[in-house]
């Protein structure tokens, strides 16, 4: 640092070694002192941006121009408290109140299932003629699976009401709870069990008989260009399963959850617009202030990319106060809201951001 | 600057020249930034003018590449000055960069004085 200080102190020197040179040569071919050191400075330029332009050169400067940039922008605040922290404030809570509420929208209502691609689920319920509700057979099954190419694979899943007694089984893996029924009410403790790879010779599938399985799917493109296709191939092979009903994933959420997540995704639009307000109503106060600097800085020499960049720093540095203040509040009623819904933790505010 | 008048009858410097034609001035014997604007001014036939805005960043960049190297001495007159001195990496520097000046003043030149 000292080193570089005495390189940024010897190109002043070199600046006014190069001027008075110029003078000097000029006194010698007969112009006056002062007529000489004058046509030298304009002959010079700009000697200030002569000295940034070379300082640049050297590497430590972006020290100094932090160190200068802290210093600007503690002045500042000092010198408009008012200011600065109506625009935290603002800014903060604008934040603040969006973050929370995109953050427990986003938990509650829009990622509800805990499955990977829960668009890509449709559960298959099969009821026969009679209104009954048949077994699909599992030679059904397997012509199903071979001739159509739209599913990636399917599977039974069965309450663990229903699973026998006797019945063991290897547990491959456990989900997350997920609501079941809304919003507010903790799960009922009911347990859904999977079987992803179900044999005819396995046990379980022998045992299940006496209970209804249902049918769960997993499809490779949007389910509803497939279920068309789906269907005629299921009723092409089990003529006897007359009203098989594909119901999506999507739609079973759709169903519990659509008005609310109307409501708040309307939510989410009008808090995001207000963000915008917000924004343009600072941008406003911002430009108003800045106004005068830019002149005062055009005047001094500053280039062009250096008053963007002041003011840019300038801005980033409010929003950035502002957003940590903001993530801080969001961190509160997110905090709040887990006592009352269900599977809602604080720290989800985080996986938002 | 360049749209003031004064300015719009000087050539202005192709680019990528001026390091090259400072390490030629500087392979005469050491100079300080003014008297290497005086060199090129005199060399180029009073036709090429640096302007310091270019001159002294140029030089302190060359400066951090090690082609020149600088120090403080006094001039005939009595002035302290700092004096540049080309290095011997400055040299290499300075025949590769007049290598590829001659190419492409030929290349120029060529497509220049082909004929429709």
């Amino acid at each position: 640092m000292r080193l570089w200080r005495r390189r940024a102190n010897d190109v002043d020197e070199e600046i006014a070694t190069h001027i008075s040179m110029a003078t000097v040569d000029r006194i010698a071919r007969g112009t006056s002192p002062e007529e000489a050191r004058r046509a030298a400075l304009r002959e010079f330029g700009n000697p200030l941006l002569v000295r940034e332009t070379t300082r640049r050169m050297w590497a430590a400067e972006w020290l100094e121009h932090i160190l200068q940039d802290l210093r600007y922008a503690w002045r500042q605040m000092r010198r408009s408290p008012a200011f600065t922290l109506t625009v935290i404030a603002t800014l903060a809570l604008r934040l603040g109140a969006t973050l929370a509420m995109v953050t427990i929208v986003e938990n509650v209502l829009l990622q509800v299932l805990p499955y990977r691609d829960a668009h890509h689920l449709v559960t298959i319920y099969e009821s026969g003629r009679r209104g009954d509700q048949p077994r699909v057979p599992w030679l059904d099954i397997q012509q199903w699976r071979s001739s159509s190419r739209s599913f990636e694979s399917i599977g039974f899943y069965q309450s663990l009401m229903g699973f026998g007694k006797d019945r063991r089984a290897i547990v491959v893996g456990i989900l997350d709870d997920t609501r079941q029924i809304s919003v507010t009410e903790q799960s009922v403790s009911e347990i859904q069990v999977y079987f992803p790879q179900l044999t005819p010779a396995s046990g379980t599938y022998q045992a299940a008989g006496s209970v209804a399985m249902s049918l769960v799917l997993r499809t490779i493109r949007s389910p509803s260009s497939i279920v068309p296709e789906l269907r005629a191939i299921m009723t092409h092979a089990s003529p006897e399963l007359a009203n098989t009903e594909f119901t999506t994933m999507t739609q079973i959420v759709e169903d519990a959850y659509g008005s609310q997540q109307l409501v708040s995704r309307l939510l989410i639009v009008f808090g995001g617009s207000a963000l915008l307000l917000c924004l343009s109503g600072l941008y406003g106060l911002l430009a108003q202030l800045v106004t005068r600097e830019i002149g005062v800085r055009i005047a001094l020499g500053a280039r062009r990319s250096q008053i963007v960049y002041l003011i840019l720093r300038y801005a980033s540095r409010l929003l950035l106060i502002g957003a940590l203040v903001g993530l801080a509040l969001a961190w509160l009623p997110t905090r709040l809201v887990a006592g009352f819904l269900y599977d809602v933790h604080p720290h989800d505010t985080l996986t938002v951001v | 600057m360049a749209r003031k008048s004064g300015y719009k009858n000087r050539i202005e410097l192709v680019q990528g020249t001026l390091d090259m034609l400072i390490l030629q001035t500087l392979q005469w014997g050491p100079q300080h930034g003014y008297g290497i604007v005086q060199a090129l001014h005199t060399h180029s036939g009073e036709i090429l003018h640096v302007e310091t805005g270019s001159l002294y960043p140029a030089l302190h960049r060359l400066e951090r590449q090690g082609w020149v190297r600088s120090q403080w001495r006094l001039t005939e007159s009595n002035q302290r000055a700092r004096f540049y001195q080309i290095t011997v990496a400055g040299k290499k520097q300075l025949a590769s960069d007049h290598d590829r000046w001659q190419q492409v003043v030929g290349a120029i030149a060529a497509v220049m004085q082909t004929k429709p």
